[in-house]
């Protein structure tokens, strides 16, 4: 995570405390990605990545959020390139199917081992 | 845990707990949805072995480019209205390779010695069914665990 994305750092993160020492960029949250860091994106790409591909009301279903929220969050993800929008039909109803990109699933994985790193303290 | 905050050990264990609770429901409807597609498959060879033997029963030894036609449109009719159904489910999965691989392998030779020796000896035909259905059943438990 940049500063751009966390510009609210230095009263509750201070740079030289054990936490945080003044070696800032070896702290794993700089490996953070600041697209995945936000909660909504972040379940929704770890229900993608157990998938090959999911439909939109399967992702809104599991994720429990609402398809306004879904569709915001998703096009950010699109737009990042972590997932891939396809539109098609079951019938005559139309559908929207949701999949993790390759830089995607590189991107959660990389994200994901950041968190465990701060975890593990 | 916010867009603009940088996580706490607490906060990322969270996030962790959080992802392992949604990979996890969606991980039981990817093996559900891979479960399918195997028994699917299955269930389609099964007609399909057993609709072959019916027609080629039926028809005389003579007919055999219509046969082989209508056998042709036998197969692509139950394997497109399998693919159709499987794909009209809200979550697509690829089952494990391997298993899904040797599973193939254990019917398509089932299908073909069936398909071989089943215009001499009819009775093949639905026990070679059975045999095809009962290779994708085991392939789809073992490719799903």
């Amino acid at each position: 995570v940049n500063d751009a994305a966390n510009p609210v750092s230095d009263a509750a993160h201070p740079t030289n405390d054990a936490a945080h020492p003044t070696n800032d960029a070896a702290h794993p949250r700089h490996r953070l990605d600041p697209v995945i860091h936000f909660p909504i994106r972040l379940s929704i790409m770890a229900c993608l990545a157990e998938v090959a591909e999911a439909e939109f009301g399967f992702v809104m279903d599991t994720v429990e959020i609402t398809a306004a929220t879904c569709s915001k969050q998703v096009t950010i993800l699109e737009t990042a390139g972590y997932v891939q929008v396809r539109k098609g039909y079951v019938g005559r109803r139309p559908r929207t199917w949701l999949s993790l990109t390759p830089a995607g699933r590189a991107a959660l994985s990389a994200h994901l081992d950041a968190l465990r790193a701060i975890a593990g303290g | 845990m916010t867009d603009n905050s940088h996580p706490s050990a607490q906060d990322a264990e969270q996030a962790l707990s959080r992802v392992d609770m949604i990979g996890t429901r969606a991980a039981r409807s990817a093996r559900r949805a891979a479960r399918r597609y195997l028994l699917m498959t299955g269930a389609a060879l099964t007609v399909a072995v057993i609709g072959s033997g019916l027609i080629i029963q039926s028809t005389g030894a003579e007919a055999v480019w219509p046969r082989a036609l209508v056998i042709g449109v036998l197969w692509a009719v139950v394997f497109g209205s399998a693919l159709a159904l499987v794909n009209a489910r809200a979550v697509r999965a690829a089952p494990a390779r391997r298993p899904t691989v040797v599973t193939a392998a254990a019917s398509a030779l089932v299908v073909g010695a069936t398909m071989a020796v089943g215009p001499d000896a009819p009775l093949l035909y639905p026990i070679g069914a059975a045999a095809v259905a009962a290779v994708w059943v085991v392939g789809a438990v073992l490719a799903t665990r």
